[in-house]
């Protein structure tokens, strides 16, 4: 699909993803904002057909409110305080932010591993390793709806039963200062 | 909603729902969008649900993607799009299992388990967590294959690696090189594979070089640098610096050039050659992988000692001042 292609898709669409993007991120504003990056967006999508462009257009629209909102939501932990007493906090969030996914990495795999097998392995097949579900309903040899299920309940134990939702982040060391450095010279 | 292994009925409707959304929404058409985004509107505890839900499935993304490799990724591999393109490329490894075959003959398939092979484009990285819990960081440029039955064996047909495995006496792990075989004993370790080239640096724990043969323990702080046909050299590294394309940073001891260019290969996905004169030219120093391969490959030249020439986007090192 040409950049062209996609702009008319936009174009066509707009009435409809500003209605997804404002009630993603709660302000016309917003959203109007979203809509305009969706825009320049579409100019980095490269080459490659694509099947469905309503919807992957409605998908870029989506993964730039997740952004915008977990921008949002970091930007609140920062003004309620949790990192006020650093300096710099500006350049921190990317170290702090590293620490915390792994650890989140390490709680994901710990409740993995107290979950059915095929739950277990339904889920990394598709979160770690990008499978479409059809391609993991053929790997593991059951029916895409099957698929759903086990995904449906590693979903729910793993994002939304947590029992620690997010409260007790981790403090992150500063990375040492990458610099380029010459021995021996 | 029940849950049938605990019995606890704690999830609210409006949170199942979303996973059910969040789970659909990756192939879903125009109708569908518009069906979630009426949803959405129905109940802002619906778009509360969401938005929990979404914001926490996209934390795993900094876990398998760390933030501070989006310089070197290309646009491609942009995670505001990050659905189509990954998609695509995981469903190119998987179509690549046929293909593959070839190249991993001496893996015996006694299974209905079918090899997982992992393959990274050059400049785009990635991790891999295996059933038993270990984990592997795949540079750029690098393929895999995976077979995370019983024998836990992972070949590296090509690029580089850091393992972090989760010790099994019972089971040891194996890393296949060429006709190279490494086997740990507990650890984190480093292996990169360019052409006949096999590098190995150990950053905690141990590892046995040829379990069968040689027998080389290597512990932490200890590189072996093997060329097929050759017998393999052992040096020392400092442990804070194995892997160190995780964080951005290649470190090189006393490195010909053609590994160094190999490397700055993997991390930025930009082809790097290397004039005959400069190929063994060893090389000591560090090399901060930020900002665009354009910027990169010229610093990286002037701290080799060389200088970089871009033809028909290739980069070529060529001696310095001096002559090659």
């Amino acid at each position: 699909m040409t950049l062209g292609g996609l702009r008319a898709v936009f174009l066509a669409e707009r009435a409809m993803l500003l209605r997804l993007l404002v009630a993603r991120l709660g302000s016309v504003e917003e959203a109007e904002d979203a809509l305009q990056d969706l825009w320049l967006k579409l100019e980095t999508v490269t080459g490659g057909p694509i099947a469905e462009p309503v919807g992957y257009i409605c998908r870029m629209a989506n993964n730039i409110a997740v952004d915008r909102r977990r921008r949002a939501v970091r930007r609140v932990d920062r003004d309620t305080g949790w990192m006020e007493t650093q300096s710099g906090a500006d350049e921190q969030p990317d170290a702090e932010r590293a620490l915390i996914a792994r650890e989140r990495l390490a709680r994901v795999e710990a409740t993995l591993a107290r979950l059915p097998d095929r739950v277990a392995t339904a889920f990394r097949l598709f979160r770690f390793e990008d499978l479409p579900q059809k391609a993991i309903a053929e790997r593991m040899g059951i029916t895409v709806s099957g698929v759903e299920k086990l995904l449906h309940r590693a979903y729910l134990r793993i994002h939304v039963q947590r029992p620690d939702s997010g409260a007790d982040v981790a403090r992150a060391g500063r990375l040492p200062h990458e610099e380029d450095q010459r021995d021996g010279r | 909603m029940v849950d049938e292994w605990t019995g606890q009925t704690n999830v609210d409707a409006a949170a199942d729902e979303a996973v059910a959304w969040h789970l659909r929404l990756p192939s879903a058409g125009a109708e569908e969008w518009r069906a979630f985004t009426d949803w959405l509107e129905a109940d802002p505890a619906h778009g509360d649900a969401y938005d929990a839900l979404a914001r926490a499935d996209a934390e795993l993304d900094d876990a398998l993607t760390p933030p501070d490799w989006s310089d070197t990724v290309p646009l491609a591999a942009a995670n505001d799009d990050r659905a189509a393109p990954r998609r695509r490329w995981a469903l190119a490894a998987f179509g690549g299992l046929a293909a593959a075959g070839i190249g991993v003959v001496m893996l015996p398939l006694e299974t209905d388990r079918a090899m997982r092979i992992v393959e990274t484009p050059g400049g785009v990285r990635r991790a891999v967590v295996l059933a038993d819990g270990s984990r592997i960081e795949l540079n750029g440029g690098t393929k895999l294959a995976i077979d995370d039955g019983a024998a836990r064996l992972v070949t590296l047909e090509r690029g580089e690696a850091t393992f972090h495995v989760t010790h099994d006496a019972a089971h040891p792990f194996v890393v296949q090189s060429g006709t190279m075989r490494l086997e740990d004993v507990g650890t984190v370790f480093n292996v990169a594979r360019v052409g006949p080239h096999l590098g190995v640096q150990v950053a905690e724990g141990a590892v046995m070089f040829q379990p069968e043969r040689e027998r080389i323990m290597l512990t932490a702080g200890a590189a072996l640098s093997h060329l097929d046909g050759e017998a393999p050299r052992l040096s020392g590294v400092a442990v804070g610096d194995v892997g160190g394309w995780r964080n951005g940073r290649l470190v090189f001891q006393r490195t010909p050039v053609r590994l160094v260019a190999a490397a700055l290969e993997r991390s930025t996905g930009v082809v790097v050659q290397v004039a005959p004169g400069l190929l063994e030219t060893p090389f000591t120093g560090s090399i901060g992988v930020t900002g665009g391969a354009d910027r990169l490959i010229p610093r990286a030249a002037a701290l080799i000692g060389a200088r970089a020439e871009q033809v028909d986007g290739r980069w070529r090192l060529v001696g310095g001042h001096a002559g090659p």
